[in-house]
């Protein structure tokens, strides 16, 4: 009996991981080592310096610790609703998803503008010592970074309004959101490294 | 009755024909055509000429310093106040003006074309990425000229030339991204990580490597900015800032440098050798090797001395041998069993792989805490050996893919001696520092204690470097003659293994007609001609 060879349509592609995700994936990774890099720098030089608070910051620095947490939990907000843009996308909620991006900015400013009113009122000059040198460079490269992922997460919002993103597509919400991720990752570490612990 | 189902093969036969029929849609003329460009093979190209002629710059300083040594009690050459300015601009500038942007230039260019994809991932970033390294390395020049690098004594100069270290390394950062993202999304259907060419798998490592290390040398620009913006002086000042950018010359951060041109040696040797590479899984995990090896941003010894005599430190600094050894054992068993036709490329590829074994070697040699030549001139020849290996394996890279990149060949035989004679300058440079410092001559110093054979020594490194800097230059001008009225190359003049073969030379803007390759092997171009030839094709 002759055999009947009958053709498949051609295997789909295997599924791949998505270029803006990724890219921004190995932009989080490089992120990562910068904040390692300067963070250990901090806790060596807090090493050298005997490593107790009372050693390593200065008398007259006073921070506004309430002022530095409620910064710290906007930014841990912040994670949540840019999440929930993500989550309001999968499911076609455009409405949600806008609110929820302009929400995440708005946090993110707050934080640079709480930033702003702890520097002003910690009473540190910049060159006073080493201490205050690495405050300022740490929070400082953090705050620039966050402005970055603020700028990021309004291009999204501008490319969702546009139409550019749907319940198939939300590649570039899911990577403003993992470098948003990152930034409040960070912004956690800082809190606890330099304003809890000093 | 029985039926048989069966999927179509995506099988070499998919690939399209190894012809220049393609049409090519003219790229755009003029300054405005590169100043605006977003194809990747023209970034890659800018890269790659502009790396060339910043490596030439760098080569002239260190032979310029080389000769100032040979009489160790006077400065006769240079500006006695600027030497450790001129230092830095050799190390500094062979590393992040010279090879580092040379290969990823080649990358750039290539890479998109090994894997099968019609563009670069993010072509504008990467276009940006080449944009912020050349005005970043252009103004990193001038604060340097300006009295502004290293130990400089005009504090805004050196301000500048922080903040254009940190630009030039954002860039060479962003293009790492584009090479990496492409390796990684953009592979043509079937090309599954086991299957990438050795070049791109290369890139992606080494890409990865500077990912993972080149923050942290942001990082101490930051904290050396404020120090010197605020004249704080917690860092030392300008004199200060030499110590914090040390690793960034030192192993094993230097082999991050270089990790494509173990990629472009693997690639190279099966196509001359007409064989195929039956150890493709040995060579994945040697680069691999290379990569976890270069991450060297640990090792900052400004802020533990001791670290260098540490086992984690001697460790991995005789485990980098470990990868370029296993590279050149499997490529010498390639040729051995091949039938050998030997190529400029060829040529260049191996001698860069020994010259770069050379680099490894004296890196694991001079971590044995016992010879202690931690901070003398051996550093300084290992360093030579190990950027220079890359820069002859970028200029081997160019000979090979000269006809994807302009569409001609370069005269072999020209080209083989020129490679030969480079590699030749490169051992020449490096290794009489070794010797050196045996004999306790200092890291990076111009003025120190004479040992009896010190003259002769830095005299022969010098005589390397000038011999590197000439060859440089020919082979700036030999490349230039040959890429504008050179013999055309046709599509596949090496009957190459690897996907960027099956298009034109040069490609069109889009880099392949379609369809795009379906893939089922790592060398589907060797299939395909296996299959025509009526062989077996595994």
């Amino acid at each position: 009996m002759a055999a009947v060879v009958s053709s498949l349509p051609p295997a789909p592609p295997p599924a791949r991981p998505r270029m803006l995700f990724v890219g921004t994936a190995l932009a989080v990774a490089a992120g990562t080592v910068l904040f390692a890099a300067l963070l250990g720098a901090y806790l060596a030089a807090r090493d050298a310096a005997g490593g107790t608070t009372a050693a390593w910051v200065p008398a007259e620095v006073t921070f506004r610790e309430v002022a530095t947490t409620v910064a710290m939990l906007t930014l841990v907000s912040s994670s949540v609703t840019v999440q929930w843009a993500v989550y309001a996308m999968a499911r076609s909620d455009r409405r949600n998803s806008y609110l929820a991006l302009g929400l995440t900015a708005l946090f993110g400013l707050a934080y640079i503008n709480s930033m702003a009113y702890v520097y002003r009122n910690m009473g540190l000059e910049l060159a006073r010592d080493e201490y205050s040198l690495l405050v300022y460079a740490i929070t400082g490269t953090h705050v620039a970074v966050l402005f970055g992922a603020v700028v990021f997460v309004g291009l999204t919002a501008f490319r969702t309004l546009g139409g550019r993103y749907s319940a198939k597509d939300t590649e570039g919400i899911t990577a403003a959101a993992v470098f948003w991720h990152f930034t409040v990752v960070v912004g956690v570490a800082i809190w606890a490294i330099v304003f809890a612990l000093k | 009755m029985t039926m048989t189902e069966t999927r179509p093969e995506a099988g070499a036969a998919a690939l399209p024909a190894a012809s220049g029929s393609t049409a090519l849609v003219p790229e755009s003329p003029g300054l405005a055509g590169w100043v605006l460009t977003s194809d990747h093979k023209r970034v890659g190209r800018l890269y790659i000429g502009f790396s060339l002629l910043f490596l030439l710059g760098a080569l002239v300083i260190g032979a310029l310093l080389g000769w100032e040594r040979v009489d160790a009690s006077d400065t006769q050459l240079l500006d006695d106040g600027a030497i450790a300015q001129f230092v830095s601009l050799h190390t500094l500038g062979l590393a992040f003006l010279g090879t580092t942007p040379l290969l990823l230039g080649l990358a750039i260019a290539v890479v998109p074309l090994q894997v099968g994809a019609r563009s670069i991932a993010f072509p504008r970033a990467a276009a940006a990425s080449f944009w912020l390294w050349l005005v970043g390395s252009l103004v990193f020049i001038g604060a340097i000229a300006a009295d502004g690098g290293p130990g400089g004594g005009d504090p805004d100069s050196v301000e500048l030339f922080l903040l254009a270290f940190g630009v030039l390394v954002l860039g060479l950062l962003l293009g790492s991204i584009c090479v990496g993202t492409t390796v990684l999304t953009l592979r043509a259907p079937g090309m599954d990580l086991e299957r990438v060419p050795f070049f791109a798998w290369g890139s992606l490592v080494g890409g990865v490597a500077l990912l993972l290390t080149l923050p942290a040398l942001i990082a101490d620009l930051v904290l050396l900015y404020a120090d010197n913006r605020y004249q704080a002086g917690f860092y030392g000042g300008s004199q200060g800032v030499s110590g914090y950018l040390a690793w960034t010359t030192r192993q094993p951060q230097v082999y991050a440098y270089a990790l494509p041109a173990l990629g472009l040696l693997a690639d190279v040797v099966p196509v001359f050798a007409r064989s195929r590479q039956r150890m493709v899984p040995v060579l994945l995990s040697a680069i691999g090797l290379g990569g976890f090896v270069a991450l060297g941003a640990w090792a900052q010894s400004i802020y533990d001395l001791d670290l260098v005599e540490g086992i984690p430190y001697v460790a991995i600094s005789l485990l980098a041998i470990v990868p370029v050894l296993l590279v050149l054992g499997v490529s010498g068993q390639t040729l051995a069993k091949g039938n050998l036709r030997m190529a400029a490329p060829l040529v260049g590829a191996l001698t860069a792989g020994l010259v770069l074994l050379a680099g490894a070697a004296a890196g694991g040699v001079g971590s044995i805490p016992a010879l202690e030549t931690y901070g003398t001139a051996w550093d300084d020849g290992q360093f030579l050996l190990v950027v220079l290996g890359g820069a002859v394996a970028g200029v081997a890279g160019l000979v090979y893919w000269g006809p994807k990149l302009w569409g001609r060949l370069v005269p072999d035989g020209s080209a083989k001696g020129l490679l030969t004679l480079l590699a030749l300058g490169a051992l020449l440079a490096g290794l009489p520092l070794l010797v050196a410092g045996l004999l306790d001559q200092p890291a990076a110093a111009v003025n120190f204690v004479e040992e009896d054979a010190s003259g002769a020594l830095n005299a022969l490194s010098a005589a390397g470097l000038s011999l590197m800097a000439l060859l440089v230059l020919g082979a700036a001008l030999l490349l230039l003659r040959a890429f504008s009225s050179g013999s055309r190359a046709g599509d596949d003049p090496w009957e190459g293994h690897t996907l960027e073969w099956a298009t034109t030379s040069p490609p069109s803007p889009v880099n392949f007609p379609e369809p795009i390759p379906l893939v089922t092997s790592d060398r589907p171009l060797l299939d395909r001609r296996a299959a025509a030839d009526g062989e077996v094709a595994r």
